[in-house]
């Protein structure tokens, strides 16, 4: 039962800093011993991942080159943390694209592992979806053609080699995709260093500093530090201007419900699959994993060097509960960013449903224990629904579980049409990707089976339940 | 939150109150005080050949089925038990854990075999031994209202010209009226002292009334002040 991941503990120690240093000894126990703590909050400003820059451009293509490789992370003072990264970095570097402009991202795998990734939320053709068996072998490449045909959206990508994302991606396998398109550009939405991602994660370390994972099949992984693009809840400082903030859950199966300082307002313009038809104003949002929330905050109206702290209800107060600060510095100028106040979209209408299935979520706690969708584990070989090209269905999740599950579509979208414990939040009233389905809840979804034919996958997004084996196949024909 | 390392846990509670059982039956609880980090109460039982050992989660708030973890014995729990018993007719250390809690371990030492050694330095947790809670936010809104003083305003040829200190960085605008139509309006962000004109060709003589107003950038607006020029 125990997967083939053992050697990866031992794959992920090995770079522990240098702890001794023959003259002027400095061991990593005295590097320690003068941080009053490694943990303590908002010591770091935060990082901001690199954005790539193509290659080259083909005839209208731009080309991407991308190593999957090991790094070295510095995330708590003094110790270096190996990571498995794009670039060897983590978060990888931020891919930004423009609607009706494709892309070609060369990944090579430089680990010694099986790998492939997948563009969470994007419309991709079946084969360069990402599918758990289309994986890249060590050392070989594969470009992922990205047709970029869909409305702006902040998108993901990951490691989905089937049976390890709970490792890999906790490793460091995950980048933000924002793909931008004219209809944003044309609300005048905050640009720049004003727009910024940030990608939450939590996680726990070993006593040399490495990333510590402990396997959680029932809750997923639960660390006791929060990061923010790769820092321990990191400080970002802000002028007194409107900031639009892309958050992203990149947690293997932390939910989060976040509010700002004293309960200030956010406006939330978008979700998973982009900007929704009015903008929302909200004093706090629940974010499960793989979920993507957009906000614009005006930062103008606090005073300078006031400290904001955006923090998870959910979380430890002691440890998991801040989130990030932000501080407020003097400044910033003549805004030229606004706040949209009326319709920013009309989403489509969609086709009526043809088709209704319901998927129950279940753990089989006997024989070979896993998580299970209408008592179905993951069978590559298996074609578990067969829905036509442009249609609709009516999906229905019913979680008797204890546990919430981020259930996810790939290669396509879907509307949220109803939930058993309350009407759907305006909020999740957009094009959606993951929702979260609570415990003894049901929620119907609608997706929308276009635009590729080819063979999907759902899944639960909480990675340990995902991994075994909460995963089923479509087949759009 | 505290992680904790249930074989540690587990040596410690073994020390602490476990002794050597004659043959009898044993009894294995789960604890999930911390639920992401369950752990098995007692983790080490030592006991006599011929002994055997029920594990037992009924009403725990998630299921934790055992399953051996040591190649010397081969065991598993049913799908939907909440209990599993074992006799153990071998000397030996038997480990195990829960098929669904990976790092939820416990070792069965029967006929006085000798635990397994605890996991190296780099495999124990770092424990996250941070902070107070932190204040959820200090300095808060800017409701403070720009302030105008010193307002001098003069004829300037064909318009007025406006003299004014503002208490903070804000954006003060001048507006000409002629009844209620505005006729000239100019605005300029500024901190402290600052000058406004308005003026232009196309303004008839006559009475004018002058309205000045600041803005700070949190939206705050001071009153406005007023004053009257007479143009010719």
């Amino acid at each position: 039962m125990r997967n083939s991941m053992g050697s990866f503990a031992l794959l992920c120690t090995i770079g522990t800093p240098a702890t001794l240093n023959r003259k002027g000894v400095t061991t990593s126990a005295a590097r320690r011993a003068k941080q009053a703590s490694p943990f303590a909050p908002f010591q770091r400003d935060v990082p901001i991942a690199p954005v790539l820059s193509p290659v080259r451009t083909e005839r209208g293509v731009d080309v991407y080159d991308v190593d999957i490789r090991e790094g070295m992370a510095e995330i708590l003072p003094g110790f270096q943390t190996p990571i498995y990264g794009y670039e060897g970095i983590y978060p990888g570097p931020t891919i930004r694209a423009r609607k009706g402009r494709a892309a070609i991202v060369r990944q090579r795998n430089g680990l010694s592992f099986d790998s492939n990734v997948h563009l969470h939320g994007g419309y991709v053709p079946a084969a360069h979806d990402g599918h758990p068996m289309d994986v890249i072998a060590p050392g070989a490449t594969f470009d992922y053609s990205y047709p970029n045909e869909q409305d702006a959206a902040f998108l993901w990508y990951h490691d989905h080699a089937h049976g390890r994302t709970a490792r890999t991606l906790y490793y460091g396998l995950l980048g933000a995709y924002i793909l931008e398109d004219d209809r944003e550009a044309a609300l005048e939405l905050p640009r720049d260093e004003y727009d910024v991602p940030l990608v939450l994660a939590d996680h726990a370390f070993n006593k040399d500093g490495s990333f510590r994972y402990e396997e959680n099949l029932d809750l997923g992984f639960r660390g006791d530090t929060i990061l923010v693009n790769g820092a321990v809840a990191p400080r970002m400082r802000v002028e007194r201007r409107i900031y639009r903030l892309r958050f992203l859950n990149a947690s293997n199966a932390r939910s989060y419900d976040l509010r700002l300082g004293n309960g200030r307002t956010m406006v939330q313009i978008a979700s998973d699959g982009g900007l929704l038809e009015r903008p929302l104003e909200r004093t706090g949002f629940p974010l499960h994993p793989a979920e993507r929330i957009e906000v614009l905050v005006d930062f103008r109206k606090f005073r300078p060097g006031s400290e904001v702290v955006l923090h998870n209800l959910l979380g430890d107060p002691a440890t998991t509960r801040s989130v990030m600060r932000f501080d407020v510095v003097r400044g910033g100028g003549s805004e030229d960013a606004r706040i949209p106040a009326g319709r920013m979209r009309t989403l489509e209408r969609l086709p009526d449903p043809i088709a209704s299935h319901r998927w129950d979520l279940t753990l089989q706690t006997g024989g070979d224990i896993q998580w299970k969708i209408a008592n179905r584990g993951f069978d590559p070989t298996r074609i578990d629904v067969r829905p036509q090209l442009g249609s609709t269905e009516l999906w229905q999740w019913h979680n008797p579980s204890e546990r919430v599950h981020p259930m996810h579509l790939h290669g396509m979208l879907f509307r949220i049409v109803e939930r058993s414990t309350g009407v759907v939040h305006p909020g999740e009233r957009g094009w959606k990707d993951t929702i979260g389905v609570q415990p003894k809840e049901t929620v119907t979804v609608q997706p929308w089976f276009t635009p590729y034919k080819g063979k999907y996958v759902f899944h639960c997004h909480a990675l340990e339940h995902g991994d075994k084996a909460m995963m089923l196949q479509l087949e759009v024909v | 939150m505290k992680v904790r390392h249930p074989l540690l846990v587990g040596t410690v509670l073994a020390l602490a109150g476990a002794t050597p059982a004659a043959a009898a039956d044993v009894r294995i609880g789960a604890d999930d005080t911390v639920l992401s980090a369950p752990v098995w109460t007692p983790a080490q039982v030592n006991v006599e050949v011929g002994s055997s050992v029920t594990w037992d989660w009924t009403g725990a708030p998630q299921a934790h089925p055992v399953l051996s973890n040591s190649p010397n014995w081969s065991f598993s729990t049913p799908n939907g038990a909440t209990t599993a018993t074992k006799l153990f007719d071998a000397p030996g250390a038997y480990e195990f854990l829960c098929g669904i809690h990976d790092n939820m371990r416990g070792v069965v030492l029967v006929g006085g075999a000798a635990p397994p050694p605890p996991p190296p330095p780099g495999q124990q947790p770092f424990p996250n031994d941070s902070p107070e809670p932190n204040p959820l936010e200090t300095g808060g809104l800017d409701t403070t209202k720009p302030a105008l003083q010193s307002v001098r305003v003069r004829r300037d040829g064909r318009g007025a010209r406006v003299s004014f200190r503002v208490s903070e960085r804000a954006r003060v605008t001048v507006r000409l009226k002629r009844g209620s139509k505005v006729v000239r309006s100019r605005s300029v962000t500024v901190a402290g002292n600052g000058r406004l004109s308005v003026r232009g060709k196309g303004l008839r003589a006559g009475r004018y009334r002058v309205e000045i107003s600041a803005r700070d950038i949190a939206g705050n607006a001071s009153g406005t002040r007023t004053a009257r020029v007479t143009l010719r």
